[in-house]
C-alpha cells in the first residue's frame, strides 16, 4: 500500500475512533504508532514513541504547563476572584449593564492569572450569579456575558491553550504571550459595548446598582493590587526579555502562594487540592501532546503534509479566503470537539499550508485561540455553557445559548478584526 | 472477587504514586524553578543544573501522574455520540479504548525496557549533574507497564454486571477509597 494511501486511512481511523468516543490521546497514539509501523517497522515505531516522550518529558518550555496550572489552581483557592469583582463592580458598576461589565473586566483579570477558561468561568460565575440575582438582573444577558467572558482565560495571558499551540508548532511562548494581550483587551472593550448597547436599549434587562463611596471603591482597588501587580511582573518580565516564560512562571507560583499566606485566604486544604488537580490535568494534557507527537512524525513519513498543500494549491485560494475556509472548518470542529482536541487534530495538517502561505504563525495562534474561545461557547458541546449551566441550575442550557449568542457574534467580529488587521495580534510582538 | 481484590490492591499503589508525585516531585519543580530565578535575577548566581534538575522532574511529574490520571478517567474525550449509544455498545468502546490504551502504552513499555537496558550498558548520565537516566527509564517501564494492567481490569470491571462494581467504577468514590 502506498504511504499516502496509509495516511489517509489512518486519518480516517482517528477521526471514527475519536467520534466514537475513545479518548482522545488513545485514539491519536494508536493511529501514530500503528501508522508508522505500518510506514516503517516495529522497531521504528517503538524507538520513535520513547524518543518523543523522553524529549518532550524534559522539554524546559513544557515546565510552564504545570507551573502555570498550579498558579491557577491555588488562585482559585485564594479569594483572588472575588477581590478582583469587588473592585472592577465598584469601578465599573456606574455604566448601564455595570455589573455584567464588571464580570467581563474580572473574568480578564482572573484569566490574567488562571490561564483556564472553565476555571475562570467555574471561580467567578460563583461570586457574580448570585450578585446579578441580588440585582434583578436579567438571566440570558448575566449568564451570557460570564460564559463569554470565561474564554478571555486562554486569551489573555498567560494562556495554557497558547502554550500548547507553542510547544506543537515550535514558536516563541513569550511573542504568544504577548501578542494576546491587544486582542484580549479588544474582546473586552468589544462586550462591555455590547452591554451597554443591550442594557441601554433594554434597561429592565440591567437596573442600574447603588453606587459605593468613593472609600469602599478605592479600598477594593487597592485589594486587587497584588494581582495586578503579579500580572504586570509576569507579563512585564517576558515582554521586557528579563525572564522566559517558564521562568514566569515560577516566579508566578511563589508569588500567588506567597499572597495566599500573607491574605491567610492559603489553607493547607486548598494547596492539597491545587496539587494533585494540577498533576491530573498536566498528566491529561501531556498524553495528548505526546500523541499529537506521534501522529505528526507518521503525517510526515506518509508525505499528507505536502499532499494537503498541493490540494489547497489546486484550488486556487488566496490567504484570506483559505482563512475563511478554516474559520468554517474550525466552526464546525468546535461545535463536536473539545479545544485541545481541536487544535491537535488541525494544526500538524492546517500549519504548513499557513506558513506555505506566508501568514504570520503568531498571528495564527492567536486566531486559533479566538476559534477555540468561540467552541468553548457554542452549542452542542459549548463546554463553558455546561460549566454555567452547573453554577446556575435554574437556567436552562437553551437560555444560556440564547445569551451567549450575541457574544459569539462580537467574537466573530474579533476574528474579522484580526484578519483584516493582523497588527492588532503583532504590534506589540512587532 | 479476585479481579475486585486486585483492583484494591492497584489503586492503592497508584494512589501512593500520585501523592509522590503531588507532594514531592510537583512541589520540588516549582521550588526549584523559582530558586533558580530568584538566585540568577537577585544574586546573579544560577544554581548549577537547575534547568537539569527541572527537566528531570518535569519528567517525574508527567509520568508518575499518568496512573491516577487515567484511573480517575480524566483523559478527554469526545462524549457526543457516546452518551447517546447503547450500554452495550458503550462497553464495546471501552473495551476498543482499552486496547487503544494498551498499543500506546504497550509500546512505550516496550521499548522502556530496552532503553532502560540500554542505559546501564552504556552509562547514560545527564551533562550537567550527571544523573544517571536509567533510574529514570525504570520508572517509565513501570508505570506504563502498570497502565496497561490498570487498563484491562478497569475495563474488567466495567464488564462486570454487578451493581456494586458499577458503583466503585465512579471515579469520586475512587478518590474516596484511595490512599488521601
Amino acid at each position: 500500500m502506498e504511504h499516502i494511501v496509509i495516511g489517509y486511512l489512518g486519518l480516517a481511523i482517528m477521526i471514527v475512533l475519536i467520534f466514537a468516543g475513545v479518548p482522545i490521546a488513545f485514539a491519536l497514539g494508536t493511529v501514530g504508532i500503528g501508522g508508522i509501523v505500518m510506514v516503517m517497522g516495529v522497531q521504528q515505531a517503538l524507538s520513535q514513541s520513547t524518543l518523543v516522550y523522553f524529549h518532550e518529558g524534559t522539554n524546559f518550555v513544557l515546565i510552564a504547563v504545570p507551573m502555570f496550572m498550579l498558579m491557577g489552581n491555588i488562585a482559585n483557592h485564594t479569594g483572588i476572584a472575588a477581590g478582583l469583582f469587588r473592585a472592577t463592580a465598584n469601578t465599573l458598576g456606574r455604566f448601564p449593564g455595570g455589573l455584567a461589565i464588571a464580570s467581563v473586566f474580572g473574568c480578564a483579570g482572573f484569566g490574567a492569572i488562571s490561564g483556564s477558561s472553565t476555571a475562570t468561568v467555574l471561580t467567578m460565575g460563583r461570586i457574580v450569579m448570585p450578585e446579578l440575582k441580588r440585582y434583578g438582573y436579567d438571566q440570558e444577558l448575566g449568564a451570557g456575558a460570564l460564559s463569554a467572558a470565561g474564554t478571555l482565560g486562554i486569551l489573555i495571558p498567560p494562556s495554557l491553550i497558547l502554550i500548547f499551540y507553542g510547544v506543537l508548532t515550535e514558536n516563541s511562548i513569550g511573542d504568544l504571550f504577548i501578542a494576546g494581550i491587544v486582542p484580549g483587551l479588544l474582546t473586552v472593550v468589544l462586550f462591555s459595548a455590547l452591554i451597554i448597547i443591550i442594557a441601554t436599549l433594554n434597561p429592565e434587562k440591567a437596573p442600574p446598582i447603588p453606587r459605593p463611596a468613593a472609600k469602599e471603591t478605592a479600598l477594593s482597588l487597592i485589594e486587587a493590587l497584588p494581582i495586578l501587580a503579579l500580572f504586570t511582573l509576569i507579563i512585564g518580565g517576558i515582554y521586557l526579555g528579563v525572564f522566559t516564560p517558564t521562568e514566569a512562571s515560577g516566579i508566578a507560583v511563589v508569588g500567588v502562594i506567597f499572597y495566599g499566606l500573607i491574605s491567610r485566604k492559603l489553607t493547607w486544604g486548598a494547596m492539597r487540592e491545587a496539587l494533585t488537580e494540577t498533576i491530573t490535568t498536566s498528566a491529561m494534557l501531556f498524553t495528548i501532546i505526546l500523541s499529537g507527537y506521534i501522529v505528526t512524525r507518521f503525517i510526515a513519513v506518509t508525505g499528507i503534509t505536502q499532499n494537503m498543500i498541493d490540494f489547497v494549491q489546486a484550488m486556487n485560494l488566496g490567504p484570506y479566503q483559505f482563512i475563511i475556509v478554516i474559520t468554517i472548518l474550525y466552526l464546525i470542529l468546535g461545535c463536536a470537539l473539545d479545544v485541545f482536541a481541536m487544535l491537535i487534530l488541525t494544526v500538524p495538517f492546517i500549519y504548513p499550508i499557513i506558513l506555505h502561505y506566508g501568514i504570520d504563525p503568531i498571528w495564527f495562534g492567536i486566531y486559533i485561540v479566538v476559534m477555540a474561545e468561540i467552541a468553548l461557547i457554542t452549542p452542542p458541546l459549548g463546554l463553558n455553557i455546561f460549566v454555567m449551566n452547573s453554577i446556575a441550575p435554574d437556567i436552562t442550557l437553551m437560555r444560556i445559548f440564547k445569551g451567549v449568542m450575541p457574544f459569539v457574534l462580537i467574537e466573530l467580529m474579533v476574528v474579522a478584526l484580526l484578519t483584516a488587521f493582523p497588527i492588532i495580534a503583532l504590534y506589540l510582538v512587532k | 472477587m479476585i479481579v475486585e481484590k486486585f483492583a484494591n490492591a492497584l489503586r492503592w499503589l497508584i494512589n501512593l504514586i500520585h501523592l509522590f508525585a503531588s507532594f514531592v516531585a510537583l512541589p520540588a519543580l516549582a521550588l526549584v524553578i523559582a530558586a533558580d530565578v530568584t538566585m540568577r535575577y537577585f544574586v546573579n548566581q544560577p544554581i548549577l543544573g537547575a534547568v537539569e534538575a527541572s527537566q528531570f522532574l518535569l519528567l517525574l511529574v508527567f509520568t508518575l501522574g499518568l496512573n491516577f490520571t487515567t484511573l480517575t478517567q480524566k483523559h478527554i474525550r469526545m462524549d457526543l455520540f457516546f452518551d447517546m449509544m447503547p450500554r452495550w455498545m458503550q462497553l464495546g468502546i471501552e473495551v476498543l479504548s482499552m486496547f487503544c490504551g494498551i498499543i500506546l502504552f504497550g509500546a512505550l513499555a516496550r521499548q522502556s525496557f530496552d532503553d532502560y537496558h540500554f542505559s546501564i550498558m552504556i552509562s547514560d548520565a545527564t551533562e550537567e549533574l550527571n544523573i544517571p537516566i536509567w533510574p529514570f527509564q525504570f520508572i517509565m517501564l513501570i508505570v506504563f507497564s502498570l497502565l496497561c494492567v490498570q487498563l484491562v481490569v478497569t475495563t474488567l470491571l466495567k464488564l462486570m454486571p454487578a451493581s456494586k462494581t458499577a458503583e466503585r467504577q465512579r471515579p469520586d468514590v475512587i478518590e474516596e477509597t484511595g490512599v488521601e
